[in-house]
């Protein structure tokens, strides 16, 4: 089970907002529902959809195959890309796999955003559009134009690069395809057994929804020398194998049902942990009726007994989290030895027929920096032209100012900017920077007056998806004194 | 029977909130975490921080939902109200907890892979800002950086970029509006 604490603040001012539609209700009855009090771990958060997002598609009718092109259970919603660079339409790959809980096949396509980069995203495809069966909020942010709320499943239609089951971008190789990347989405009850049950957090008297299904989402590239590749379940079974097709990178695609145990003794383990801290701090409610102070109080004693506890169990979590990991990938090549390319047990490593961008790293050459300190403004503004060219290649540039902190003039420390937008050679590139935060709490509101500051520009290359692809040439220095 | 609409604005979801609706907020909080998270980490030292300031500012945003007019992008609002969480836990040097006090939200407590999270999440939000704010003209995205980013007043701005406060004030609504239609998104 994977639970994030943003959906626990989520889900704690849901219910506050809902608390507040009821002007019907008594300030007793009020006061009652507040009593719900619930105490959340954080557990170890995993790449993919969450136990809340998908158990709360609750008893949706669910799309059974043959039946997809005209089934009036399906509202369909549009979610708008965040990327708004991205270049040109999507190309859909011709792979496609079965929904193992009968709901719309599965692809991925891909599409470019500039700088010789290409972005991959898996979804579902339903009336030829692309997208994801999504959970029930989706559905009930719509409820009245159409009259009441409908029991639809939601398919959420998704803009290139909506972030929702990840997306994965870097260089294009070859044809233009992203290579060497690899994706995985863990689906949770992704038949959305019973509404009826509590959601992440679970609500007092409402037992938390039982985990009855999931689907792993795992996809990637392998270049154009993979020739198949063979999804692993967890006890190590070999499951289907596909066929890969060079010309679309090596790309896989697998959407398997695996088994919910782990995920189960997981949420089981989470919810003796929550006990575990009801038992102990079983006077909250009362306090929060009566007394403020006292109620801050033991508020503050229950952070530091819940971290304790934290730490005390994070071997277990560590343990529970492995064990929902161990789905893996193996992969065969042509010219080159079989081996795992994802999940545990896999090495990282260029592929093969995939060339190494290593030897691409450029020399940039020296310039010159100047740093205009506009005490009025409490920036400084960093100029330079670009020694290389920010195009294709995977570079940047890293502006660093150190020097002391603020009117005390404290330890000296670094702040720094990145510039990553698509620059010509010889472009003159401005970066603006503000006074360095100082420590958590206190910002520094000016720079130590008559103290010197250094300004670094240095080119950055780091590529996750190219292990040792790595370099940092500085371009410039200078420094500027505080007025 | 396929229905496609467009999603709701700020304003909207906001206007749902006071009135109870707590799908409203989920649709508002999903659109707006990880531009709240990182205005937040880019402030303070530690993503506990950011994570504390952000759980008050959405707290805050349910608090005062009900005074919210639409004189403006609500997008401003949410910005606005971060800022001043921002600036009330600066001048305190404690991070605020009037709004979660208020709702009687209990502790979330964080491990290493949630700060992971909270830094994943402001490495999300600063980079779709990145990428919403290159896409303004540069007048209207230097207003919108020192309003929202740098938190200058507006007669600073006008100061700085040779023109009147209100022109400094529409640059920002616009900038706001578009940057809203950029970023108008679902997240996992």
């Amino acid at each position: 089970m994977t639970v994030d604490p943003f959906q626990d603040l989520e889900q704690q001012l849901r219910a506050r907002v809902a608390e507040r539609r009821a002007p019907q209700r008594t300030r007793w009855q009020a006061l009652r529902a507040k009593r719900s009090w619930q105490i959340f771990l954080t557990v170890i958060a995993a790449g993919g959809v969450t136990t809340g997002a998908l158990a709360a598609t609750g008893n949706l009718p669910i799309l059974r195959s043959g039946d997809r092109d005209s089934d009036p259970n399906y509202m369909v919603l549009t979610a708008p890309g965040i990327d708004v660079a991205a270049t040109a339409k999507p190309t859909l790959l011709p792979l496609r796999v079965r929904d193992p809980q009968g709901g719309p096949p599965w692809a991925v396509r891909t599409f470019p955003i500039g700088r010789g980069r290409v972005c991959a995203q898996a979804g579902q495809l339903y009336e030829g559009r692309f997208g994801v069966v999504t959970q029930v909020v989706n559905r009930q942010i719509e409820p009245s134009a159409n009259g009441p709320a409908p029991a639809k499943t939601v398919f959420q239609e998704l803009a290139p690069s909506a972030v929702m089951l990840g997306v994965r971008c870097g260089a294009a190789r070859g044809g233009g395809q992203l290579v060497a990347a690899n994706r995985v989405s863990r689906i949770i009850n992704p038949d959305g057994t019973d509404l009826r049950c509590g959601n992440t957090p679970p609500q007092r008297g409402v037992p938390p929804c039982p985990i009855t299904a999931v689907t792993v989402v795992r996809w990637g590239f392998l270049g154009p020398r993979a020739n198949t590749a063979t999804f692993v379940e967890p006890g190590g079974r070999r499951g289907p194998t596909q066929q890969l097709d060079p010309r679309t990178g090596g790309a896989y695609l697998f959407a398997e049902s695996v088994d919910p145990t782990p995920f189960r003794e997981s949420q089981r383990f989470e919810r003796t942990v929550r006990e575990q801290i009801r038992t102990r701090f079983p006077d909250l409610d009362a306090h929060r009726r009566s007394d403020s102070r006292q109620l801050r109080e033991r508020m503050r004693e229950l952070r530091a007994y819940t971290r304790a506890l934290s730490e005390k169990v994070r071997p277990q979590r560590r343990a529970n989290w492995r064990a929902q990991q161990a789905e893996a990938v193996d992969a065969t090549f042509t010219g080159a030895a079989p081996r795992r390319v994802a999940g545990p047990g896999s090495k990282g490593g260029p592929l093969p027929g995939v060339a190494p961008v290593t030897t691409s790293i450029p020399k940039v050459a020296p310039a010159k920096i100047s740093a205009t300190f506009r005490g009025r403004q409490r920036a400084v503004e960093v100029r330079f032209a670009s020694p290389v060219a920010l195009d294709a290649h995977p570079g940047s540039y890293a502006v660093s100012v150190r020097g002391p902190l603020g009117g005390a003039c404290g330890k000296a420390r670094s702040s720094q900017a990145d510039y990553a937008r698509e620059t010509a050679a010889g472009e003159v590139i401005v970066v603006r920077l503000r006074p360095i935060t100082a420590t958590p709490l206190r910002r520094v509101p000016t720079w130590c007056q008559g103290a010197r500051y250094e300004v670094k520009v240095r080119h950055v290359v780091r590529n996750s998806n190219t292990p040792g692809l790595r370099s940092e040439q500085l371009v410039g220095r200078t420094e500027f004194e505080a007025g | 029977m396929m229905s496609l609409r467009r999603p709701p604005t700020d304003a909207a979801l906001v206007a749902r909130i006071a009135a109870g609706d707590p799908d409203a907020f989920s649709v508002l909080y999903r659109r707006h975490l990880d531009g709240v998270v990182a205005f937040h980490r880019r402030r303070v030292a530690s993503p506990e921080q950011a994570f504390d300031l952000a759980a008050e500012t959405f707290a805050a945003i349910v608090t005062s939902a009900g005074d919210y007019r639409a004189d403006g992008p609500a997008v401003g609002w949410i910005y606005g109200i971060a800022r001043n969480k921002l600036r009330e836990s600066l001048r305190r040097s404690r991070i605020e907890e009037t709004a979660r006090a208020k709702l009687t939200l209990e502790p979330v407590v964080l491990d290493d892979a949630a700060l992971e999270l909270v830094e994943a999440r402001a490495d999300a939000g600063d980079e779709q800002l990145r990428r919403a704010l290159a896409d303004l003209p540069a007048g209207t995205r230097d207003a919108v950086l020192a309003r929202i980013g740098d938190e200058d007043d507006y007669g600073v701005i006008a100061a700085r970029l040779g023109c009147s406060e209100q022109v400094v004030r529409k640059r920002v609504q616009r900038g706001l509006a578009t940057l809203r239609a950029g970023l108008d998104q679902e997240t996992p």
